[in-house]
């Protein structure tokens, strides 16, 4: 029961909302803490944290536990069945293979690598699709009719979006473990920390958890160009810049792609929700079902 | 309050810490057991040994003259050699663990090597020049155990035939073959003496796993492709082409022998034995349904080929034995689970938590 309500999370490595990586975050914030004493103090304060929009994102957050575990994890493909299939299709397409022979540590640190940047890279245009294709947004929404931001917004996605996200990592690390067999063979593996790949687990220690939160932290013009700051991705939440910054990790796809808005262009402050012609609602009924239809208005 | 902060981000970086460096060596966590050291043992070095004895004993008869009875042991003794060397060959882990072992098989062995050689002319070449057998054998395509086949069985011909092509022009026929013999046996005791005295194979359980699966998969694929497929016109190159031409021990019709060695060779790795295997180290390791898959598809690939007399009977130009495509297909199916296997060992979960919007 305790596992169903997803209270397990704060406790579990694999997810952003391990409660060490949040209080690193808070540690990686504290030098901006000076410049931003009434940000912090807003971040505590009752008015986001009582906020409709917030108590919506608790309640969420415990619901969509169960959706996860009841509807989505069946219908998904397994990864293991997508990477089974690619690399017999490989055999069959391109014939054999005389396996190439690399050191142990190459191959670790490729596949390790290769996983997370490819992974990025397609939850980059999976999550470009959800704002531009109509219907897609309709679901996305609900993520974005966050009117303040705390952790546990990441979790505020509409159970199709989780689908999507789902099927999309299947077929990545499907694809990127059916290559590295097909070239490699076995002895692939991931490089870990906490059984987490180590360039994701880099990447919840630090700026992650800021990123739904009222805390700026800006990692500067230049290294805002190769990586995504919190400060950019709450841009991505504004009303203004919804449509921009859609990169998760890595800020190159957004600046190859012509998305990428640096932090510097954010105003003193931002207002965070839906932009100005969208329905906002902060009732969980209204967030799972106004999606399927127009007409609903929940 | 940032005193508050402060001190609750170092208890969680202690506790943080205290984790580090336990990751996951993917592809899975192994217990420590002695299977590799098992099949090293019962496995890899029996059957290098056994191929050293085989070369050696080959070499008895050709003293002098031979005569028929002579001819059909140094026959029959091919036939072993052929086998064993199937065992070794399929079962060459040794390229994982010492980079001067890469290239021996490839010495040895010339089937489908992708180049455009034909050893029977160059070892015609060779018997029909005056130079010292030796040099005239300087290819090690004229000595691998592709051109011994052709020195044994010529292409096929009668007993008596063959009898008259050994004892023609003062044996050099037999020196030849005694020539190939030394030089096998000479790779066959580089490979013994690795599996004999290293214990790069034995030091890391992981990674003797990973190799021995890729040496698996690689054998079903090269099984199922070269030795079945090409010939029988089933793989998409040759499609609805069969020639017997491309069996792999055509003159000697061994190319079914060849087959079932590969298998019993599986067998024994994966197979239920009386000693400790990869088989049942993977069951050790939660593996247990994709081995007993893995062992009926060996039974059932086994028994098909008991229903063959030969592979070159099976497939002509004109007719195909049927079964033929359900081999192909079983050890397909063979290959496919080994891949499972592997991937399984991975453990790649379906992951739809974190890979959430953002």
């Amino acid at each position: 029961m305790f596992e169903a309500f997803g209270f397990e999370y704060f406790f579990d490595s694999s997810k952003r909302i391990y409660i060490p990586y949040m209080l690193f975050s808070l540690l990686f914030a504290l030098p901006f803490f000076w410049k931003q004493k009434t940000m912090f103090k807003k971040q505590f304060s009752k008015e986001v944290l009582l906020h409709p929009s917030a108590k919506l994102d608790y309640l969420y957050f415990v619901v969509v536990s169960f959706v996860k575990v009841l509807l989505i994890l069946p219908l998904l493909i397994g990864v293991n069945e997508v990477a089974l299939w690619i690399v017999l299709q490989m055999q069959d397409m391109f014939g054999y293979m005389q396996r190439i022979r690399v050191s142990k540590t190459v191959l670790l640190l490729s596949y390790t690598g290769t996983l997370f940047v490819v992974s990025d890279f397609t939850r980059y245009w999976l999550h470009r699709l959800m704002h531009t294709v109509p219907l897609l947004w309709r679901f996305h929404k609900v993520h974005h009719s966050a009117e303040v931001l705390n952790p546990l917004t990441f979790y505020r996605v509409h159970p199709v979006e989780n689908l999507l996200f789902g099927l999309r990592y299947a077929l990545t690390t499907g694809l990127v473990t059916a290559v590295f067999i097909y070239f490699f063979g076995a002895g692939i593996g991931l490089v870990e920390v906490l059984g987490v790949n180590v360039f994701a687990f880099v990447f919840m220690l630090f700026g992650s958890n800021l990123r739904h939160s009222h805390i700026a932290v800006s990692y500067g013009d230049v290294f805002e160009k190769w990586i995504i700051s919190p400060s950019q991705h709450q841009l991505h939440h504004s009303k203004q810049y919804t449509h921009r910054n859609f990169g998760s990790a890595l800020a190159f796809w957004d600046r190859w792609f012509g998305t990428l808005t640096l932090s510097k262009k954010k105003s003193k402050t931002l207002t965070f929700g839906l932009p100005k012609n969208e329905v906002t609602t902060h009732s969980l009924l209204g967030a799972f079902l106004n999606p399927f239809n127009k007409n609903i208005k929940l | 309050m940032i005193n508050t902060i402060t001190k609750l981000t170092l208890v969680a970086l202690i506790v943080l810490l205290n984790g580090c460096g336990s990751g996951n060596d993917s592809p899975t966590a192994l217990p420590e057991v002695n299977a590799f050291e098992s099949l090293q043992t019962n496995v890899l070095e029996a059957h290098g040994n056994a191929l050293i004895s085989a070369l050696e004993e080959a070499e008895q008869p050709l003293t002098g003259t031979l005569s028929q009875s002579d001819v059909e042991t140094l026959q029959n003794n091919f036939e072993t050699i052929m086998k064993e060397w199937k065992s070794v060959q399929n079962a060459y882990v040794a390229a994982d663990f010492d980079s001067a072992l890469i290239d021996i098989p490839q010495l040895m062995d010339f089937f489908h090597t992708g180049k455009s050689l034909d050893i029977a002319s160059d070892v015609d070449t060779a018997l029909a020049s005056t130079v010292n057998i030796e040099d005239a054998l300087f290819k090690n395509s004229s000595k691998s155990i592709t051109a011994l086949e052709y020195l044994v069985f010529a292409n096929g011909e009668s007993l008596s035939q063959i009898v008259t092509l050994m004892n023609a022009n003062n044996g050099r026929r037999i020196e030849a073959i005694k020539v190939s013999l030394a030089y096998l046996k000479v790779k066959a005791q580089i490979i013994a003496h690795f599996y004999k005295n290293d214990s790069k194979f034995i030091a890391d359980d992981l990674d003797a796993a990973n190799s021995v699966a890729n040496v698996l998969i690689d054998s079903a694929f090269r099984l199922k492709e070269f030795r079945i497929g090409e010939p029988a016109g089933i793989v998409a190159k040759y499609a609805d082409d069969p020639d017997p031409e491309r069996l792999e021990y055509l003159k000697s019709e061994l190319s079914l022998v060849a087959v079932k060695a590969i298998l019993l060779t599986h067998q024994e790795i994966m197979g239920e034995q009386s000693y400790e295997n990869f088989g049942s180290f993977a069951i050790e390791n939660s593996a247990e349904e994709v081995v007993t898959n893995i062992r009926v598809q060996l039974k059932l690939a086994l028994g098909l080929v008991a229903e063959f007399s030969t592979l070159e009977d099976a497939i002509s130009t004109t007719a195909i034995d049927p079964k033929i495509q359900t081999l192909y297909d079983t050890i397909k199916e063979l290959q496919r689970l080994y891949f499972e296997s592997l991937i399984q060992a991975l453990n790649l979960t379906e992951e739809i938590i974190e890979s959430d919007g953002d």
